[in-house]
């Protein structure tokens, strides 16, 4: 659990340690020691005026907009409030005439060269300047020269615009860009009235994170490329939602004009995304109008037709009865569900495991690890993590898999509050910052955790230095008798950092891990939107809603009729056997395999043995185009629900917009095929559904959407903790109502803003007298433990280190990554991200590409399994000679999204290299000039 | 300090700005000496703004990737800095760049006649280079040369009191290359050098790279 959850008494102690009496105003206040007087006066209703101030970020006092009279040793003198720290007995005059003098004169100053543009401004209606200056504003102007006058607009980066004659230097971009995101893009050039924001002359301001600066913009400065021009503040109506496009689930406001999607804003949270978005999740709003699926789709002669619902229900209908009387569950396989709500994904692991009785279900598309361990695994949060004494990141790139936590965890790394262990085959760009960093060769992470863990084995076998052994050892306190408090204030942060290695090394070595540190706390780092939502709801091998074990099933096995048989198995298994023709009916969730999953030539030929494909798609991606019927069901910002994320907290969807006319809600459909199968699930309702999950599934006892409605705020954890718990009404933090532009905080601005003295509510109503944690512990549906883990049967024994390719020169193994922006359906559908997919580059060593006469940017081709793709090279100094880094999901270049990526056959993509029942890949490289040698 | 003569030769010996590139393997090394000098790295910036502009007159899109890696700051940073300074050039600029001082005593004096004159006879404006990359002009500030009301400075040497006549001849000078002892390539400036030699070598070598300096002369 995280600080939004408090006992009573812990804050009424928390208050009485460190509080000093300060006077503002003539109200006597009590502020914490140490904090900022702007935030103390805020906490209790005086709210000072203020630019440059953001919660967020270091105060720089670089506006002095916030001015207030303090009693000094020579009487009262103005100080700015949000750089003056509390100190006992201060008297503070904010609203004296000597002080709101001095805040007229700031703001006539600062409006001397601002152009007043209001009327043609983006920001005008929700702009802080504009605000303040009716508030705090002289009123009129002394000011009769010309203003300055500038180019306008200027592109800062390719999603970015800057008129210079708005800025007032506040610096909250310059401050986001080098504290918050650690990268110093932009900075001040030039001088005096001159000053402006600027980039280097060579690179643009192509920050993951750039969006945010336009969030934090106290005046129309910085404007989107994406919003510029399309709406007015007054005309935007909101709901509050959560970002679905990776698993940190960050909390943002949808907002929408004459029925449009046109802005997505951060909401301001301690303890999740703190009002930071990616670019991304940002502006993935464009997609909701294009490349959408609007009608339901057959395939009739081998062309997909416009059909109606009744009809698609029907077809889908028979397939599944005749894939039922052929073999049982077994002939029908359900993937994916990361892109559906907790709703959706109850119902439809209800219909394929207790309908269908089917094993073959996943979410996952075979590029994270194994699900139940990754449920097993005792779980952090992510202010547990970026707070955590040490963190260890055996994963790949946060910044390019889930950049938001990258976000949160750079600022504690930068500032030392805590420190980092990387073992990570690449350079991430944490990797500056780690106290430690280990670079495991494809194959050689387990070898290299039983180094570091299995103090009895003899290490002569080291792969790496003893030295850096030793000194992790040391850090993480690895001794060799095993103590119950090992591994305390430890997090580590477990992905699959290589797509193009087989997870078991991940997962044994995470086995290793928790038995030898029983007190370690583990973030798994599954990437996909509401992946742990879906495993949560029983979408994966050998799951059952509720992170419990099959075996446990006992529940559900009276309560939705049958379970199924079979062992599970994971979708690299699911689409071997599609791909041999065992499998009637292929159901995608949501999912995209011909794009997502990492062995093109596998899921090719699955798609091309299995007689019957649905797709549930938003979107015509690859895999809707191949499928042999679509549904079209709603996209982000359409759709009401929960969903959960990484830490395994709990919000709820706001919908904002329509979907199209005919498309339907996932669990709706499920509700339809089961009442068509005669199984009729007496859930009509998306309430229905939620307090069905509520009452049945016990990890989410009480957690309803009604429930979370009420009381939710940013989200729960499940399982909720013991009933006298509380969990405070909203950890919502209006700190700072320009931190959160928009209408919320137009509405916000001048109501007291008491967050820390929200009185706690119980989230359940009383109804359930044990606690959801207290009943987990007894009844049969335990949750998912170590020992629970259905053992991988696949490559046992076969973890030793795989010797290097020999074959030849040419010959390198190969590290799978993924980026941020790749051809996937968000950036193809988004006008304004599309231009940043990328080519494939190929990654190698200094060494290797003078060896083979490369320098950066040369093209060359790469060859595995019979394939050829297309790759730019580029040279990567911290990779070591004998390997190779290709992304996932890339275009090759001068070929960014033409027609071969629709229909999944782009010649620059590494997924054709890669087998996925391998346990590495080794490619070999053929550069362009001795390309007729090599292959004659 | 022979090393440091060579190098500071090389760069007198210098006709023309360059159009670009980084740090020469030579600039490179003394870049990474003068490193050495700030206990703290960002400290470093502007010493090495001089630094990469007497290499190349101006400070090239390459030097300022190079220095931000020297220094640890961004590119963003490095060119943000630089140009808060009219004395470093984010833009190429001419063989000569030249400086008319529009300050008080100078105006006083005629600074804006000269100007104009000045302008008349490059046939550029202020703040402009020539096509053939001979002349950059630009109005300057006080060049603290008052006694020599009205002055102008030529790449780092000051000239005064100047009329359109005395330009005239300033300007055949440098054309015919009469003043090549007299006025160092743009950007080279002693200065940095001479810190670097006094915290080296101690304060004799500063003596001697005083007199050996060629600006000097």
């Amino acid at each position: 659990m995280t600080d939004t959850v408090h006992t009573q008494n812990q804050a009424e102690e928390e208050e009485r340690d460190n509080t000093v009496n300060i006077v503002i105003d003539g109200v006597a206040i009590k502020a914490n020691e140490g904090e900022l007087l702007i935030e103390a006066a805020e906490r209790n209703g005086i709210f000072i005026p203020r630019f440059c101030y953001h919660p967020h970020m270091e105060p720089v006092g670089m506006c002095r907009m916030c001015l207030v009279e303090v009693s000094g040793p020579r009487g009262f003198a103005l100080q700015p409030a949000c750089y003056l720290k509390v100190q006992e007995n201060m008297e503070v005059m904010a609203s004296s005439d000597k002080a709101k003098r001095a805040q007229e004169g700031v703001l006539e100053l600062l409006l001397i060269n601002h152009p007043l543009d209001c009327p043609v401004c983006d920001k005008g209606g929700e702009c802080p300047l504009q605000d303040q200056t009716m508030s705090y504003g002289p009123g009129e102007s002394r000011f009769i020269e010309e203003k300055r006058h500038f180019d306008k607009p200027i592109e800062l980066g390719p999603l970015t615009y800057l008129d210079r004659e708005r800025c007032i230097q506040c610096a909250r971009c310059t401050r986001f860009a080098a504290e918050v995101a650690g990268e110093p893009q932009i900075d001040f050039a030039g001088r005096g009235d001159m000053t402006m924001v600027a980039t280097s002359p060579t690179r643009p301001f192509d920050s993951y994170f750039s969006g945010n600066t336009v969030q934090i913009c106290p005046v129309g400065a910085l404007t989107a490329k994406a919003y510029r021009f399309k709406s007015r503040p007054w005309d935007l109506e909101q709901a509050e939602t959560t970002c679905t496009l990776c698993s940190v689930g960050c909390r943002e406001v949808a907002q929408s004009s004459a029925g449009e999607l046109v802005r997505y804003l951060g909401v301001d949270n301690l303890t999740l995304n703190q009002s930071w978005l990616c670019d991304k999740g940002r502006y993935s709003f464009e997609a909701v109008k294009n490349g959408r699926v609007l009608t339901p789709l057959a395939r009739h002669e081998g062309v997909l037709e416009e059909v109606r619902w009744a009809d698609a229900l029907a077809d889908i209908t028979a397939g599944i009865r005749a894939g039922l009387a052929k073999g049982g569950g077994d002939q029908i396989a359900v993937l994916g569900g990361a892109k559906f709500t907790n709703e959706d994904n109850y119902m439809w692991a209800r219909l394929a495991k207790g309908v269908f009785g089917s094993e073959l279900v996943d979410a996952q598309l075979g590029d994270g690890f194994n699900a139940e361990l990754a449920l097993a695994l005792p779980r952090a949060g992510i202010e547990e993590t970026v707070n955590a004494r040490t963190v260890v990141l055996i994963a790949g790139d946060l910044k390019e898999e889930l950049p938001v936590l990258y976000l949160r965890l750079y600022q504690n790394l930068a500032k030392g509050k805590t420190k980092l262990i990387e073992i990570s085959p690449t350079h991430t760009s944490l990797s500056d910052l780690a106290k430690i960093k280990l670079s495991p060769r494809p194959g050689e992470l387990f070898s290299i955790t039983e180094d570091i863990f299995d103090v009895t084995k003899n290490s002569v076998g080291s792969l790496k230095d003893e030295s850096v052994i030793s000194s992790i050892r040391q850090f993480l306190d690895v001794r060799e008798e095993t103590s119950a408090d090992d591994g305390e204030g430890i997090v580590f942060v477990v992905g699959n950092a290589n797509l193009a290695e087989a997870p078991i090394y991940l997962e044994e070595s995470l086995k290793l891990i928790a038995a030898k540190l029983p007190k370690a706390k583990f973030l798994p780092a599954l990437r996909r939107g509401n992946i742990f939502g879906a495993l949560d709801m029983g979408l994966g091998p050998n799951l059952l809603p509720g992170r419990i074990n099959k075996d446990r099933g006992d529940f559900f096995r009276r309560t939705w009729g049958t379970l199924p048989a079979s062992p599970g198995i994971g979708t690299p298994e699911i689409l071997a056997k599609c791909a041999a023709g065992e499998v009637s009916v292929l159901v995608l969730l949501g999912a995209d395999p011909l794009s997502d999953f990492v062995d093109q030539a596998l899921v090719q030929k699955a798609f091309e043995n299995t007689p019957f494909i649905i797709s549930l798609a938003s979107h015509m991606d690859p895999s809707a185009t191949s499928a042999d019927v679509v549904l079209p069901v709603p996209y982000m910002g359409e759709t009401a629900g929960t969903v959960t994320n990484l830490e395994g907290r709990v919000s709820v969807l706001g919908q904002k917009v329509t979907p199209p006319a005919l498309a339907r809600q996932p669990w709706l459909i499920a509700a339809d095929i089961a009442r068509l199968l005669e199984e009729d699930f007496g859930l009509y309702t998306l309430e229905e559904v939620s307090q069905e999950i509520a009452d049945t599934v016990s990890l989410y006892r009480g957690v309803s959407l009604a429930s979370l409605k009420r009381f939710g705020g940013d989200g729960v954890f499940v399982p909720v903790k013991a009933a006298k718990v509380k969990i405070a009404s909203s950890t919502k933090s209006i700190f700072d109502p320009i931190a959160v532009p928009g209408i919320a905080s137009v509405e916000e601005q001048g109501a007291p803003i008491k967050t820390g003295s929200a009185k706690p509510i119980a989230l359940q109503d009383g109804n359930t007298k044990d606690s959801s944690a207290e009943a987990l512990a007894k009844g049969d549906a335990r949750l998912i433990s170590l020992a629970d883990v259905t053992s991988a049967t696949r490559h046992a024994g076969g973890l030793d280190v795989i010797a290097e390719p020999k074959s030849d020169k040419y010959s390198l193994r190969l590290i799978l990554q993924r980026d941020l922006y790749d051809a996937g359906s968000t950036l193809v559908n988004c006008p304004t991200l599309a231009s940043l997919g990328g080519v494939q580059e190929i990654l190698l060593a200094p060494s290797a590409a003078s060896g083979f006469g490369l320098q950066n940017g040369s093209p060359v081709n790469v060859t595995g399994r019979g394939q050829m793709i297309e790759a730019q090279v580029k040279i990567d100094k911290s990779l070591s000679p004998g390997l190779a880094v290709l992304k996932v999901n890339k275009s090759k270049a001068n070929d960014i999204f033409s027609a071969d990526v629709s229909d999944g056959i782009a010649s620059g993509r590494a997924e054709l290299l890669v087998d996925a029942s391998a346990l590495v890949t080794d490619i070999r490289l053929e550069t362009k000039h001795d390309k007729k040698k090599e292959l004659g | 300090m022979k090393q440091n003569n060579d190098y500071m030769e090389k760069m007198l010996a210098r006709k023309t700005p360059s159009t670009g590139g980084g740090f020469s393997a030579e600039g490179m090394k003394r870049a990474e000496a003068l490193m050495a000098l700030y206990p703290v790295k960002r400290s470093a910036l502007i010493p090495m703004c001089h630094l990469a502009q007497g290499e190349h007159g101006w400070l090239t899109e390459e030097c300022i990737e190079e220095i931000a890696a020297l220094v640890g700051v961004s590119p963003a940073e490095v060119s943000g800095t630089a140009s808060f300074y009219d004395m470093l050039h984010l833009e190429p600029v001419g063989q000569y760049v030249i400086s008319v001082c529009t300050n008080i005593a100078c105006m006083l004096a005629g600074a804006y006649e000269l100007l104009e004159a000045v302008e008349e006879r490059l046939g550029i404006a202020s703040g402009q280079t020539d096509k053939d990359m001979r002349f950059t002009l630009e109005e300057a500030e006080c060049l603290g040369a008052c006694d020599t009301a009205p002055c102008l400075q030529v790449n780092s040497r000051f000239f005064g009191p100047m009329n359109s006549e005395s330009f005239d001849k300033l300007i055949t000078d440098l054309a015919s290359g009469a003043l090549a002892g007299v006025v160092p390539p743009h950007g080279v400036l002693s200065r940095v050098e001479r810190v670097f030699s006094l915290t080296t070598k101690g304060a004799t070598d500063a003596a001697q790279m005083d007199t050996t300096d060629a600006g000097q002369k």
